[in-house]
């Protein structure tokens, strides 16, 4: 990160994301990635528009009026260590709350600035599916386990997309262990090896792939046939309403004639891709050049 | 017997217990079901299109109910299994065709008061206020406010007290976990409840800073409730709370 004022500030769930790394050698040292909001101090004011909000990042103080553009690509909140799990879970809290106000007041370009009409920010896969479903988008279906059912399944040699509803972290049944401490999980009809059609969308631009995601590369949008690219891009659209997102990857199955909606994701769910990377990387500067 | 109404709520909620009381002094009938018990092995099963919510031994079709009142919670320090329950409840109440006061997800702005204040300064006139992990930050807002008062960020309940000297010994702390300081407004407090179009008022008048708690930190609570309402209060809680989707909103106004 730079020492001095950055122009953009990307706020990101993970640390290694062939996309934004190749949006920050666009900005090369006037970017600043945030991958945990308790990392940072937060001023804002409202109901006295003499303040200036600012941000304070591991010293630096940055004023938020002078940013160009900020990225959420995903939102990670964790309390340093040393607190109770009841104290940490509230300053996790009160850390989200202010970054929400922060992002909705900021004058620059957001993308995936939190919504007054969209959907709450922070909504588990699980929450994206059911709203998903109330919308009218086709949804793979969801079952809630115990970690019981889930190991039952999987000494059936079952392998289907799993998502821990405590945690919020997507598995495959067999390649990650399973809680049986009485928690729910939710199973899909999604199997391991399956390919899905993914969607990379930016401030209403869509392109499509195939991809394998267990394998961690992706074929062109070529692959997919016109009227397969078209489904998905409008239930994209309308997705991407409700959940007031700018920025982010839809991926969806194919289930017979139709396409399923399976997971909506504010980060590259993928591994290595230059080709999509460098595209998604340029739409992105370009919306932000917008501004 | 059918229901008109399921409330869905802890057992030793007192707000729960209140409406449970009046529900059943208006001769209203209706079912309860404690989410206490649900968090300890509860589950939601999503079948034919309804969602059956199951807890000890028992499975009640949450679409069968005209309408739910509901205060899903559960407390910071909640087990895992709890969290994951009551995910999955917010889900299924999401999702249920009965009318539901509040839906999930309606009325999320109330996990910031910042951005709820940012939202409500165009309709409503909100004291200068300055949310900040930043210790100097919070020094300059209190030299500039005469008296400052603090609250939580988030929804997660908090009582609201007047900054004193005593303190000061705790700034260092906010780097850690940030807060929300207001100016002080004297006057008594107007809560205006906002249900399905329309609103109620009640002034409350008491000496401690934050009348939920006069018992603690104060010695008297007055309500008196209010027959009109000044218009653009009126109204613009109303709005609020039809563009927020939430059929009951409760507002706080000062002065």
């Amino acid at each position: 990160m730079s020492a001095a004022q950055p122009a953009l500030v990307i706020i990101s769930a993970v640390a290694a994301d062939p996309i934004l790394e190749s949006l920050q050698r666009r900005y090369a040292s006037r970017s600043c990635l945030l991958t945990n909001l308790c990392r940072a101090q937060v001023t804002v004011d409202v109901g006295n528009t003499t303040a200036a909000d600012r941000l304070l990042i591991e010293g630096v103080s940055v004023d938020v009026n002078r940013i160009h553009g900020i990225v959420v690509s995903g939102v990670a909140c964790q309390a340093p260590p040393g607190y109770s799990g009841e104290d940490s879970r509230y300053i996790e809290l009160e850390t989200f709350a202010i970054w929400i106000a922060l992002l909705s007041k900021a004058r620059c370009r957001v993308l995936n600035r939190p919504r007054f009409g969209a959907l709450p920010p922070g909504l588990s896969p699980f929450q994206v599916r059911a709203a998903a479903r109330q919308a009218g988008v086709p949804t793979v279906t969801d079952e809630l386990c115990t970690g019981a059912d889930l190991l039952k399944r999987q000494a059936r040699g079952t392998r289907t997309a799993c998502l821990d509803l405590v945690t919020q972290s997507a598995f495959w049944l067999g390649s990650c262990p399973v809680f049986d401490d009485g928690r729910l999980y939710s199973a899909t009809a999604l199997t391991f090896g399956e390919p899905q059609v993914l969607l990379t969308y930016v401030a209403g631009r869509c392109e499509g792939y195939v991809i394998f995601p267990h394998e961690s590369h992706a074929a062109s949008s070529d692959a997919l046939l016109p009227a397969t690219l078209g489904e998905a891009t409008e239930s994209a659209h309308h997705l991407v309403s409700i959940l007031g997102l700018d920025y982010g990857f839809l991926s969806f199955r194919s289930a017979g004639k139709r396409l399923e909606f399976c997971r909506a994701y504010a980060h590259w769910p993928g591994g290595t891709l230059s080709p999509v990377a460098e595209r998604t990387a340029a739409a992105l500067a370009d919306e932000l050049g917008r501004s | 017997m059918s229901f008109e109404a399921l409330i869905l709520g802890h057992v030793r909620d007192s707000t729960i217990v209140h409406v449970r009381t009046v529900a059943q002094n208006l001769g209203i009938r209706v079912a309860f079901l404690d989410i206490g018990e649900y968090l300890v092995d509860g589950s939601i099963e999503a079948a034919s299109g309804q969602s059956i919510f199951r807890a000890r031994g028992r499975a009640w079709s949450l679409d069968e109910f005209p309408c739910i009142y509901q205060r899903a919670y559960a407390a910071l320090d909640a087990s895992p299994q709890a969290r994951s329950r009551l995910l999955a409840l917010e889900t299924g109440l999401y999702s249920c065709a009965s009318e539901v006061i509040n839906r999930p997800f309606g009325g999320w702005q109330n996990l910031s008061k910042p951005f709820q204040l940012l939202m409500l300064q165009d309709r409503f006139t909100v004291p200068p206020s300055r949310s900040t992990s930043i210790p100097d930050d919070y020094r300059l807002f209190r030299e500039a406010m005469s008296d400052v008062i603090y609250k939580s960020n988030s929804g997660e309940r908090s009582i609201v007290d007047r900054i004193t000297p005593e303190h000061d010994g705790r700034t260092e702390r906010l780097a850690t976990c940030p807060v929300l300081f207001q100016r002080q407004i004297i006057g008594d407090d107007v809560r205006v409840h906002v249900c399905r179009g329309e609103a109620f008022a009640v002034r409350i008048s008491s000496d401690a800073v934050d009348y939920r708690y006069y018992k603690a930190r104060g010695s008297f609570a007055h309500l008196e409730p209010q027959a009109t309402l000044p218009e653009d209060i009126r109204a613009g809680s109303i709005a609020f709370a039809a563009t927020c989707g939430v059929a009951l909103a409760g507002f706080d106004f000062q002065g």
